[in-house]
């Protein structure tokens, strides 16, 4: 009896350890459906389950996504009416990819999809070269986080792989934002996110506890003769760490609690007790 | 090892420890989730945004709550594969689990370093130490208990299962006062700060956090480990305990009775370590922290043993060594005081 209770409990307590958050740990992902915000390429990646996602792209004529797994495994997925179905074998961030080219641009656009199943962090595919002109952020949230308003963080812009300086980086925000950059001598381009969600009153209810996000997108834009370059990496982000709640209220508490406890401080007669 | 060696040795494990738990993101990477993430059976908060692992309390009540809850609620059949995904990635979990058993709450474990350093400072302070009275420790060490099976187990199942508020997926990480100290050692006040928006549960939740840390923040001042006494990983450790090769081993002696040095060693305040020989001086509240060892005066009455090795092992040599620099309770002796029983 004793030993296949310990060996129940054992796998009960380890669980655990295996597998990633469910959904609420999962840093928000795009927003599904069309942009009505941008005139930017965009990609949607819409989670159905915990394993899978209909991806969708908008704003350019891409036929096929390019679907890149944390071990860098690659999976094409035919675009119909803009819209393709992901079911990858493993969890955590996952790439897309979609290009449009043409006479006159060649356009990358791209976001990240995160599935709450055990799998490797994005380090190399973030750091993996890419062909062309493209955007991708030196870091995505972990678990548990998201972008969020008032934080500042790292986007890197690559040509055929290399970092590619002084290309004109546009930043726009479902919000309304707008901002003009330019990337640094190494490639990178770092975004603040903008505090421009509406006051609380005027945001939709919070579904299922979850703050609300607003998708952004930050795209790099290049000439060469008359073809034009575009390079988008859109996801979402949340209102600031400290929205709708009180950082005095919370100490407040605290020194209450010590309050509570500062009589227990007091020696007693006749040393330690 | 020697037990005045280990007595030195554990700080310094303690203090490395944090640093690689609170601030690890800079040594193992960012998504350092990837190397260490459920390793470790210690208190080390997710919400921490720099730290180099999440404790293992999180994704327990939320497996319970999603898994098993859900799953429940749906009239799935409760598989396998819900309650055990992936066998492979928690070889590493259960290793560390069993084989080092409860040491990750005495050594690893850095609410616990904290706690020691405050009571530390306590010391410097001249306060005096309180302690569980004996007939109160069988329900102080029953709350531990009652927070695993009700906190971590039991609410997110049930709230998993539709049966209570969506906002107790995870009541114990919503109060635990780890969350707020290895954040605040990032310089981050998020996990202070109480939320008015969304649910009650969630601004109730943050004052009753907010409040327990502070209560035992001051109280580790003179109390040891406050926070240790309810821990509820100390509890799903000490389901294992007779069954890990990592444990404390006592001698019967004669002398005992009248010494009882260990027990006031003890910051869990165990008295049976003195009364009590073999497995049952070695009970669920125990850190594995081997001050008890060191505070011993006899050779070989009490030790950490792994398996057969007696890995420190308490001997007159080492008690000498360790009470000429502090009293069982921790306090530091003066300089001049050390010098004259060095003298003598
Ligand atoms: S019984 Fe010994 S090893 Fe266990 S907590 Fe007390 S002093 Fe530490």
């Amino acid at each position: 009896m004793r030993v296949p209770m310990f060996l129940a409990m054992a796998l009960l307590a380890a669980a655990p350890a295996a597998a990633q958050h469910a959904n609420h740990g999962a840093p928000p992902a795009a927003n599904a459906g069309e942009p009505d915000w941008t005139k930017l390429p965009t990609l949607s990646a819409a989670l159905r389950g915990r394993t899978g996602a209909q991806v969708s792209a908008f704003n350019g004529a891409a036929s096929e996504i390019i679907a890149t797994a944390p071990d860098g495994t690659t999976a094409t997925l035919a675009l119909t009416s803009g819209t393709a179905s992901y079911k990858p074998a493993t969890g955590n961030y996952h790439l897309l990819a979609a290009v449009d080219s043409c006479d006159a641009h060649v356009a990358t656009a791209a976001t990240a999809v995160y599935f709450p199943n055990p799998g490797r962090a994005p380090t190399d595919i973030l750091a993996a070269p890419r062909q062309g002109l493209t955007v991708v952020p030196e870091r995505l949230p972990r678990e548990h986080s998201a972008y969020r308003a008032g934080e500042t963080w790292r986007f890197l812009v690559t040509m055929d792989g290399q970092p590619f300086p002084g290309a004109k980086v546009r930043f726009e925000t479902a919000n309304g934002s707008r901002a003009e950059l330019v990337s640094e001598v190494d490639g990178t381009v770092d975004v603040t996110f903008p505090e421009d969600f509406p006051p609380r009153d005027q945001r939709p209810p919070e579904a299922h506890g979850r703050p609300v996000t607003a998708d952004f997108v930050v795209a790099a834009t290049f000439q060469t003769g008359t073809v034009q370059h575009i390079g988008a990496f859109n996801y979402s982000y949340r209102p600031g760490a400290y929205d709708g709640s009180s950082l005095a209220t919370g100490a407040g508490f605290a020194v209450l609690g010590m309050v509570a406890a500062a009589p227990l401080l007091r020696r007693r007669k006749g040393g330690a007790k | 090892m020697n037990a005045y060696f280990m007595n030195r040795l554990r700080p310094w494990v303690q203090a490395l420890s944090l640093v690689v738990l609170v601030y690890g993101s800079s040594v193992v990477g960012f998504y350092s989730a990837e190397k260490l993430s459920g390793a470790l059976p210690v208190l080390s908060c997710a919400y921490d945004q720099e730290n180099s692992a999440y404790c293992v309390l999180i994704p327990l009540q939320h497996q319970l709550h999603h898994r098993l809850g859900e799953g429940l609620v749906k009239l799935q059949a409760v598989t396998m594969g819900m309650v055990m995904p992936l066998v492979f990635t928690m070889l590493s979990f259960l290793v560390f689990f069993l084989v080092l058993n409860k040491a990750f709450c005495g050594w690893i474990c850095p609410l616990g370093t904290v706690q020691e350093w405050i009571y530390a400072a306590g010391r410097r302070l001249g306060l005096g130490t309180r302690r569980v009275p004996d007939g109160s420790r069988g329900r102080v060490s029953a709350v531990k208990w009652v927070i695993l099976a009700l906190f971590v187990l039991a609410v997110p199942l049930v709230s998993g299962m539709g049966l209570a508020p969506h906002a107790f997926r995870d009541p114990w990480c919503q109060v635990c006062p780890s969350r707020i100290v290895t954040t605040l050692l990032t310089a981050n006040g998020e996990q202070v700060a109480v939320p008015f928006k969304g649910d009650w549960a969630d601004t109730a939740f943050a004052a009753l956090r907010n409040l327990v840390f502070g209560f035992g923040a001051l109280f580790a001042l003179t109390f040891r480990q406050p926070f240790c006494r309810i821990c509820p990983m100390l509890s799903l450790h000490a389901l294992f305990r007779h069954f890990a090769p990592l444990r404390l081993a006592k001698r019967a002696s004669d002398r005992c009775d009248r010494c009882g040095l260990c027990a006031k060693a003890c910051p869990m305040d165990i008295r049976e370590v003195q009364t009590r020989v073999g497995a049952a001086a070695f009970t669920d509240d125990c850190t594995l922290c081997g001050r008890c060892v060191a505070f011993c005066p006899e050779d070989g009455t009490l030790a950490l043993a792994l398996g057969p090795f007696r890995l420190v092992e308490s001997s007159k040599a080492a008690f000498a060594r360790v009470t000429r620099a502090e009293s069982p309770e921790g306090d530091p002796k003066p300089a001049r005081r050390r010098a004259k029983e060095a003298a003598s």
